[in-house]
């Protein structure tokens, strides 16, 4: 049975570990990196959702969902929700990006479970 | 045709001439006046004397680069003006000149050359004294130039207070997400009772703080006119059940029963801005768990009124608390008021939800309301007018 992941995309090491954490109490597994580029490099088969902070160093949150669905539709990949996790605001623009969803920083657990139940009950642990 | 002798006609002419000069002497407002082919002044009338303040026992037979400036005399500029007049027949302009007190005024001149059988004989000169008009154009100027430098200021000030403000959201957003975060994390595990109650103090107090921060800011935004709406297209139930499941850990702490409906003849999507309608229900409900003790919570919508594609949908938050007594009523929407002085310390908050609130339904072009009786309850509602079905991009 394949594994479900949730891939946590935030530059704050703090941030990265509750969200780490928030999602590890709702039984899902996680796996966080620090940049967007590292989140575009990352492996998406066993990714059932993405958070994803939109102020990051080099690639912003927004331009990095963006590389993620060009490279979906170019190798014809399952479309990963993706979900801004972020003290913006700005949704227009993180629609425009091809995010799925927003949540604002700070994220209690209820928030994340909302989120999650939403995005991913069908797969979840 | 009857032929007439060469008298009759000078006749005629010296007559006319008389009362043309009687006119033109009676004249007030304007300076009429002849000069001879050198400019010395010939003629003068009542205007000329009230324009310039010379008396025709004082100008006459005197040249008339008198009434110029001392510059304009240095660059011949009375001389220039009859050779045009001389050379093209008539010369205008408008310009400072000055009277026998030494004051200036500013004129319109019309100098024109009389010639007779083309011989010249010298100028008709017509002035008039503009000055009031001159100086209320030189002021529009000057205010003009004002108002735009202050526009621009004012428009620099309005924007180092949005980026100012915008910042500020972001950066105290990032660790108060980690401590509230983080607290919450520590309040579910089980840490002994007197610790868990420190830390549940940590995760209440520092969502306070957030919640603080947060009206401070929109207030703030709303204050400089940056806070704008976005349409799009939202599940009106959904938002209902989120803000009730929002409140339902307050809620059920308090032993609070929380229900509620939704007109089943609302469309079930809507355009306009779902965060909005959230953030204002969530303030409604908040305030309606925290000034209640036992009964329950209503939130509900109704629809209020369908014109064309307009749907008219009034959202209520009925409590069963404390009431607000009818002499606190009138100010309720005033930011950081509270019913009562005694409330903040009893039950906390800014006062800052509901004149913000007021403030968020207004923008969506809605109005806001309540009815209160001390010890039964409060109902608070808005109405939002929103346009049914998807949002028409």
């Amino acid at each position: 049975m394949t594994k479900s992941i949730i891939l946590i995309v935030e530059d704050d090491p703090t941030l990265r570990d509750l969200t780490r954490r928030q999602v590890k109490l709702l039984g899902y597994e996680s796996v966080a990196v620090a940049t967007g580029e590292e989140a575009v490099e990352h492996p998406r088969e066993e990714v059932v959702l993405i958070f994803m902070d939109i102020g990051l160093p080099g690639i912003d949150g927004g331009h990095a969902a963006s590389i993620i669905r060009e490279t979906e539709l170019r190798s014809q990949s399952k479309r990963v929700p993706i979900v801004a996790l972020t003290a913006h605001s700005d949704r227009q623009r993180a629609a425009s990006c091809g995010i799925d969803d927003f949540l604002q920083k700070p994220a209690l657990i209820n928030d994340i479970k909302r989120i999650l139940d939403k995005w991913c009950s069908s797969q979840g642990g | 045709m009857t032929e007439q002798s060469p008298q009759t006609t000078a006749s005629e002419f010296n007559q006319n001439a008389a009362i043309f000069r009687l006119l033109v002497s009676a004249v007030k407002d304007y300076a009429i006046f002849m000069l001879d082919p050198n400019g010395n002044v010939l003629t003068w009338n009542e205007g000329a004397q009230r324009a310039k303040g010379y008396t025709a026992d004082e100008i006459i037979g005197k040249h008339f680069s008198t009434f110029y400036t001392q510059d304009a005399k240095d660059r011949r500029h009375p001389q220039h003006e009859l050779e045009i007049a001389a050379k093209q027949g008539s010369y205008e302009e408008e310009g400072w000149r000055v009277r026998k007190d030494g004051t200036m005024f500013w004129a319109s001149v019309v100098i024109t050359a009389v010639r007779v059988e083309g011989r010249l004989v010298g100028y008709a000169k017509v002035t008039r004294d503009l000055t009031e008009r001159r100086i209320a154009e030189q002021q529009k100027e000057i205010d003009a130039k004002i108002l735009a430098a202050t526009n621009v200021e004012l428009g620099q000030a309005l924007e180092v207070k949005t980026r100012f403000l915008s910042t500020i959201s972001h950066e105290v957003r990032t660790p108060m997400a980690g401590i509230i975060g983080m607290a919450e994390l520590l309040s579910v595990e089980d840490l002994g009772a007197e610790n868990n109650g420190i830390v549940r103090s940590i995760f209440e107090s520092s969502k306070r703080l957030l919640q603080l921060l947060n009206n401070l800011l929109d207030s703030a935004r709303m204050e400089s006119g940056t806070v704008s709406l976005e349409n799009r297209t939202f599940p009106i139930r959904a938002v209902l059940g989120e803000v009730r499941q929002l409140v339902s850990p307050d809620a059920t702490k308090k032993g609070l029963n929380l229900k509620g409906t939704c007109d089943l003849q609302i469309p079930e999507e809507l355009c306009g801005d779902e965060l909005r309608v959230r953030q204002v229900l969530l303030n409604l409900a908040f305030n309606a768990v925290k000034f209640t003790q036992s009964g329950d919570i209503d939130i509900s919508c109704v629809l209020k009124s369908q014109i064309d594609d307009i749907t008219l949908v009034r959202f209520t938050v009925r409590d069963t608390g404390i009431g607000i007594r009818s002499e606190a009523q009138a100010k309720l929407f005033q930011p950081f008021v509270q019913a009562e002085d005694a409330t903040t310390r009893l039950y906390g908050g800014s006062g800052l939800g509901l004149s913000l609130s007021k403030q968020l339904v207004e923008l969506m072009g809605g109005t806001i309301g309540f009815e209160s009786q001390i010890d039964k309850g409060s109902t608070f509602w808005f109405e939002v007018p929103f346009q049914q079905g998807k949002c028409l991009v």
